[in-house]
């Protein structure tokens, strides 16, 4: 169909869709509307409620909008879902959504009927994928003795089995130890360069900066950026990022003696952690060693643990856009 | 035949090369015999399939058979074997498909059957149907053991009528249970709702007590069961000379069922994608 080779690979308008919980009424997305390319990868930043899981279900067709228009290769997800199913798969990862009484290789050759793949594929497709993503081993036993990140990797599997032409991944390395993650996002880049169009929502940003070209940035269920990976790190043009932690409820006073200091922006202000400490990241417009001496006096009497100084990267990029709200 | 699939071209990357992928397509068949072989399987690994199974059946069976005093002669044998048969299939048929779907949203794989390429109900048919055979099979064991126990020899009137009848039963069985299982799960209510009619329907469709006790107001209530019509017609099977009327009845009935519950199931997936009423993952 001329339709698929011309028409993007997602697209939304005007997309919104209100949850109604009693006389609650939450926009879980409101009026999104962009456009994905064929081929691209597209990941979609937001801090927990922003409504990125939303926005993968109702592409997914498995929540209706309230309200505007989202489209697969050019086909509408409410008027021409068969042929949205038939092109996409979404990958919601965690412990749920798997046969637990069966084994990996039977929750794959299930998984794969449900997407269309013929009996004989199956037999070719399954072994392959389930060598893909490290499984083979374990293929005959049943998911409910599997890790967290083998249950991940079955995730995976199970929406690649159908050779999506769009994967919709939402948190795809939550969970995931760190060689794990990096394993995965090695696939995830494989995909993408096969020419696989995969939006990824995530809350690790070393996914996007592996991964993506572009980013999106949903709050409160609005789009607030849309814009390349380069442009995004470097979004409020700072240098470095510095790392004060101090003694609990002493955030305020950093926050207060920085904020007097020029070139100084206070990013991000994380609550007290296990050993009853708070940090505060501040990010530095251009960096000099001087700004350390500077700040080290802006701080005196204040009981300072510690600070940290390093490159600025997505990770403060996002709390500046998120306005501080914690990642 | 795997569905016509026709391959459909990506659009490559800059200087990559296009890449071939295949347009995928619904196949009932395969669909069908899949998710039945599934659910096969999975009744085959949990325990409540022999508990509900054999015991039921093992239970009915020595309750019927200790509590007559002289030996029974193969017709009453047959009637009695029949009787239990149903009764114990009928249990835990029934509330198979509450159970299946339930167990589906819980494990939160309820949301890939309705978004993929296959028909959710050719899949909930196929489940509830592997999952009836499974129950009738075990039931159909255990009473096997329980005539080796007892010294039981059944002797059968019209094997081809007995053959029918119970094919009717699988058939029936997974038509009430889509039809109790759509209901229920569409319910808020539907823990408590399957708790209080449980015991009325049991009774009415003959499970706990044979139907002759039942008081003469509702007898007719129990006409609106598929196993009363199912239990005449497996005695005349049995017994002979066969009548085909209840047979005719109770698929009548069976149909009944499964056109409410393809109903019920379809407007309860709707619901569930425009008001996220199941908590789909
Ligand atoms: N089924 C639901 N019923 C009511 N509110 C919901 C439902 N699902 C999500 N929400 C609300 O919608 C908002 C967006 O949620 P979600 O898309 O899960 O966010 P994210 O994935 O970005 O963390 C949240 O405020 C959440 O509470
Ligand atoms: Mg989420």
């Amino acid at each position: 169909m001329s339709n698929v080779a011309t028409s993007p690979a997602i697209e939304l308008c005007g997309l919104t869709r209100i949850f109604a919980a009693g006389s609650d009424v939450v926009r879980a997305l409101d009026d999104v509307t962009f456009s994905v390319a064929p081929g691209e990868c597209v990941a979609l930043l937001g801090v927990n409620g922003a409504g990125k899981t939303t926005l993968t279900k109702v592409l997914s067709t498995l929540l209706l909008p309230t309200s505007g228009k989202a489209r697969i290769a050019g086909f509408d997800v409410v008027e021409q879902p068969r042929e949205v199913r038939a092109r996409l798969a979404a990958v919601f990862g965690g412990e749920r959504g798997l046969y637990s009484m069966l084994t990996a290789r039977e929750n794959l050759e299930y998984f794969g009927m449900l997407a269309g793949v013929g009996r004989r594929d199956l037999r070719l497709r399954v072994p392959e994928l389930l060598a893909e993503v490290g499984l083979d081993d374990a293929a005959d036993r049943r998911v409910e003795g599997y890790s967290k990140g083998m249950k991940q990797r079955l995730h995976i599997a199970a929406g690649l089995v159908g050779d999506p032409e769009v994967l919709l991944l939402d948190e795809p390395t939550v969970g995931l130890d760190p060689t794990e993650a990096d394993r995965l996002r090695g696939k995830i880049a494989q995909l993408v360069d096969g020419g696989m169009t995969v939006l990824l929502t995530s809350h690790y940003l070393l996914d996007v900066e592996r991964l993506a070209a572009r980013v999106l940035l949903i709050d409160h269920g609005r789009l607030t950026h849309d814009m390349s990976l380069r442009a995004f790190a470097a979004v409020a043009g700072y240098e470095a990022a510095v790392i004060v932690s101090v003694g609990e409820g002493a955030a305020d006073v950093v926050v207060r003696r920085a904020r007097e200091v020029g070139g100084i922006v206070v990013a991000k202000i994380d609550g007290t952690d296990g050993d009853g400490n708070d940090h505060v990241t501040l990010l530095v417009e251009r960096w000099q060693p001087e700004l350390l001496v500077v700040l080290g006096q802006a701080l005196t009497a204040v009981p300072v643990l510690d600070i940290q100084v390093r490159a600025a990267g997505l990770e403060e990029a996002f709390a500046v856009l998120t306005k501080g709200q914690s990642v | 035949m795997n569905g016509a699939e026709t391959g459909i071209r990506r659009p490559g990357r800059g200087d990559r090369p296009e890449i071939e992928v295949r347009r995928r397509r619904a196949n009932a068949w395969f669909a069908f015999w899949t998710a039945g072989r599934m659910q096969f399987r999975l009744g085959l690994r949990h325990s409540m399939t022999y508990a509900a199974g054999v015991l039921n059946s093992l239970m009915f069976l020595s309750i019927l058979v200790l509590s007559r005093r002289e030996p029974l002669d193969p017709g009453s044998t047959t009637a009695i074997l029949t009787g239990t048969a149903l009764a114990a299939f009928w249990a835990s048929s029934v509330w198979g498909g509450v159970a299946i779907l339930r167990r589906e949203r819980w494990m939160g794989v309820f949301g890939r059957s309705i978004t993929g390429v296959q028909d959710p109900l050719v899949l909930l048919t196929g489940k509830l149907l592997g999952a009836s055979v499974l129950n009738l099979a075990v039931v159909v064991a255990s009473l096997a053991v329980g005539c080796l126990i007892f010294g039981l020899r059944p002797a059968f009137g019209s094997p081809l009528g007995a053959l029918l009848g119970f094919a009717t039963v699988v058939l029936s069985g997974a038509a009430a249970s889509l039809l109790v299982g759509a209901l229920l799960v569409v319910s808020r209510h539907g823990v408590a709702i399957s708790n209080a009619i449980g015991v009325p329907i049991s009774l009415l469709g003959g499970t706990l007590l044979p139907l002759t006790f039942l008081p003469e107001p509702v007898t007719w209530l129990s006409r609106l069961i598929s196993l009363s019509w199912l239990q005449d017609f497996l005695h005349t099977a049995t017994a002979g000379p066969i009548d085909w009327t209840p047979l005719g009845c109770a698929l009548a009935l069976s149909l009944a069922y499964a056109a409410i519950g393809v109903f019920v199931f379809r407007r309860m997936v709707d619901r569930a994608r425009r008001d996220a009423t199941l908590d789909l993952f």
